[in-house]
């Protein structure tokens, strides 16, 4: 039985996992692992690398559950966040060089395929034009900043820096929508 | 000088770490001041966790769940067992735990901050209103108006249980319940205040019991001020009532 259909308290399963229940750690390993090495990969583009942090982030889940609130917010977005946190500081620190992707052939979608938080953040950022989720990815998702996406695509500065509010405030009304 | 509406233009790109470091400083201090702009970074911030959240997943491999589950055993937490007996012996080592958990992580960011951005400054903040919550978590449970309540099965049989510690100047609740009956899908326990004034239940939480039948229910910001005279547990539709449904599962008062 999938988390989300058996907790519809997710500060149950932080409760549980101040307990030392492992069997829900496995549950949510099962659940949202797909999700986590999903982002680590796509970040960091190695992996091995993308392996230290899915652990890094579950180890984090079960030494300190508080860390996750659930009076803020959903488990999946956090765990989502937390992992690009990580990963990005990861690449920043180590100026990590991106080799090719390593990803499988057809990315599994078992795991997360019943996730609606991610179902609609897909379909969020699908609406978006694509040059406003380039730069979005190439900021959030590569850890560049506007100067070094100017750069890269060879745009002028304030075109980047408005691309970027556009695509992140149209998400966020959509999001209200 | 850079203003109020020129930061306010930098959020978005703050929010998906596109600033480059001064900018990013700047922004910061003009964050402690500002609490406009602190409130419209935090909805940015939930807009921006959808470019995260979009991404396809991928299974990792296989090896890697045993991997982490022996790297569990290393580093296992200190279980919190529900006991039907001593459970109260328990209830300051959740807390003490909570806040040993958070202050370490607290220590190590804190080192972590005389090396790195500002950026940190506003993570450092986020950790101490954890701690925060782990105090007053404590304080709840310890606190002189901590209300200590018993609950019984309704019927003959004395098998399910609950305890519950509930400070109303804390706003923290704590349950405890063992031999609950197991529920379908689409139901769930639901956890009710009964206010000492008489008004109307107040819902306080839902939960469903392990295979054991134990379950556990923490809220470190309910109520406000509301003084109870009890507490019931009612059976109620996923995702919980507003009201509860007949029958009332097990009760207590003060």
């Amino acid at each position: 039985m999938a988390v989300r259909q058996q907790f519809s308290n997710e500060g149950e399963i932080v409760a549980r996992l101040l307990q030392g229940d492992r069997d829900q750690f496995v549950r949510l390993y099962d659940e949202y692992s797909g999700l986590i090495y999903g982002v680590a990969l796509r970040i960091l583009r190695n992996a091995a690398a993308a392996q230290d942090i899915v652990q890094d982030v579950f180890l984090q889940l079960w030494r300190n559950p508080t860390s996750f609130d659930p009076e803020r917010g959903r488990l999946a977005p956090w765990l989502a966040v937390v992992t690009r946190h990580k990963a990005v500081d990861f690449l920043r620190k180590m100026k990590f060089e991106t080799d090719a992707p390593e990803r499988p052939a057809a990315p599994s979608r078992t795991n997360n395929e019943r996730c609606p938080e991610a179902e609609t953040a897909r379909r969020l950022m699908d609406q978006l034009p694509p040059e406003q989720r380039q730069v979005l990815e190439l900021a959030y998702l590569d850890g560049l900043t506007h100067a070094e996406i100017a750069s890269r695509l060879g745009q002028p500065l304030g075109t980047v820096k408005s691309r970027i509010r556009l695509g992140l405030l149209s998400l966020r009304k959509e999001m209200a929508a | 000088m850079i203003g109020h509406e020129q930061f306010r233009e930098n959020l978005a790109l703050y929010a998906v770490g596109a600033l480059i470091s001064e900018e990013a400083h700047d922004l910061e201090l003009h964050l402690v001041d500002c609490a406009t702009c602190r409130e419209e970074l935090e909805g940015l911030r939930v807009a921006a966790s959808q470019i995260v959240l979009a991404i396809e997943p991928v299974a990792p491999p296989a090896q890697l769940r045993q991997q982490l589950m022996t790297q569990l055993e290393n580093r296992a937490p200190t279980p919190v067992a529900i006991r039907s007996r001593n459970v109260w012996f328990w209830v300051p080592a959740i807390a003490a735990a909570l806040l040993v958990c958070v202050a370490a992580r607290l220590w190590m960011q804190n080192r972590d901050l005389l090396s790195k951005n500002g950026q940190l400054t506003l993570e450092l903040s986020e950790n101490e209103r954890n701690l925060e919550r782990a105090n007053n978590l404590i304080r709840g449970f310890t606190a002189a108006d901590a209300q200590r309540v018993t609950l019984a099965a309704s019927g003959v049989k004395v098998q399910p249980g609950a305890k519950a510690v509930y400070s109303p100047s804390q706003g923290s609740l704590l349950l405890l319940a063992d031999h609950l009956e197991s529920l379908p899908p689409n139901k769930v326990y639901e956890l009710w205040l009964l206010p000492a004034n008489g008004s109307s239940p107040v819902p306080a939480g839902t939960f469903r019991p392990d295979q054991q039948g134990k379950a556990a229910l923490i809220r470190s910001q309910f109520g406000s001020g509301v003084t109870a005279r009890g507490f019931a547990i009612t059976v109620e539709n996923v995702p919980g009532s507003a009201a509860p449904t007949m029958p009332i599962i097990l009760v207590g008062t003060v």
